[in-house]
């Protein structure tokens, strides 16, 4: 399983720190969840991908079972409308001690829900160190103003809640399309590509595994760029 | 100024809150006020029981493309 602790960091390089613990995280929570559905690790050819469950009916274990293994999660889907806000995640620890985690999501198209669901859901594994944690009114609005600006990008000088908030968004990719994926999803895509000259490949494996094709096409061309650069 | 938001989020630290994230789409012109105001527009909607279905997938691929798939 993935290293569900966060310590106060002593290293430096804090956000280097955050960032491997996401995709320690993503990575331990994906091969859980594959391997109680009977989801191929590292699936060999197109017709073995599959979606991997955030928090649907019906699986054995989801993203969201293994946040309730650990602490009372529940999942709500308001019918307001928002501009900006798609998702959110809080954490009680109750006069009893208990903890209690609420996860609300907004969004309306499902292949969205499911990664913002999953962004949010990735808070859940990290313990409550206080260190990243956004627990006081000046903390919140802080992160607010930071995820407001958009274009702040993660560094040493950010908060801690902003990075731990932003490296969020990476656990989440990584839950939904694993590493070991890409060199079948790569495969896969050249082969439609290939057979269906005029068709987006990129958004036909999106709707297998069920992410936004946005997301896909990011974290395919990411890796791409790593492999050959 | 103590706003609504501080109120809100306030009363969430004294029933236990001890953190809280937000996945939010920014573009121009978007004020962290905004988003606050969007934080306590969700939580009134819940409160009142404006409460949705988890949304199902609606994108269906080609029956071509899908055998395509199956056979590879």
């Amino acid at each position: 399983m993935a290293p569900f602790f966060a310590m106060a960091p002593t290293n430096p390089n804090l956000a280097d720190f955050y960032v491997k613990l996401m995709l320690g995280t993503a990575q331990g929570t994906a091969k859980t969840v594959c391997e109680a559905n009977g989801i191929p690790l590292v699936p060999s050819r197109g017709s073995e991908l599959r979606m991997i469950p955030v928090y649907e009916d019906g699986f054995s274990k989801t993203l969201l079972s293994l946040a309730n293994d650990r602490a009372e999660t529940t999942l709500t889907w308001p019918t307001t409308q928002a501009n900006y806000l798609q998702a959110y995640w809080k954490r009680y620890r109750k006069a009893d001690k208990r903890v209690k985690q609420d996860l609300v999501v907004i969004a309306s198209n499902y292949c969205w829900a499911r990664f913002y669901a999953a962004k949010e859901l990735m808070h859940c594994f990290v313990e409550e160190d206080n260190y990243p944690a956004s627990n006081t009114i000046e903390l919140v609005k802080d992160l607010l103003e930071d995820l407001a600006a958009g274009g702040v990008t993660f560094h040493d000088e950010c908060s801690p809640q902003t990075m731990l908030d932003e490296v969020a968004w990476l656990g989440a990719l990584h839950y939904l399309i694993p590493q070991d994926w890409l060199p079948t999803l790569n495969q896969l895509h050249a082969d439609i590509t290939k057979a269906f000259p005029n068709a987006d490949a990129y958004l036909h494996i999106a709707q297998i595994l069920r992410v936004p094709v946005l997301a896909l096409r990011t974290r395919m061309r990411a890796a791409n760029r790593v492999k050959t650069g | 100024m103590n706003t609504a938001f501080d109120s809100w989020i306030t009363k969430q630290f004294s029933e236990g809150l001890v953190d809280i994230k937000f996945a939010v789409v920014t573009g121009k012109g978007v004020s962290a006020e905004a988003i606050q105001n969007e934080v306590l527009a969700t939580e009134a909607a819940i409160s009142q029981g404006y409460i949705k279905a988890a949304p199902a997938a609606t994108s269906m691929m080609p029956a071509d493309i899908a055998e395509f798939v199956a056979a590879h």
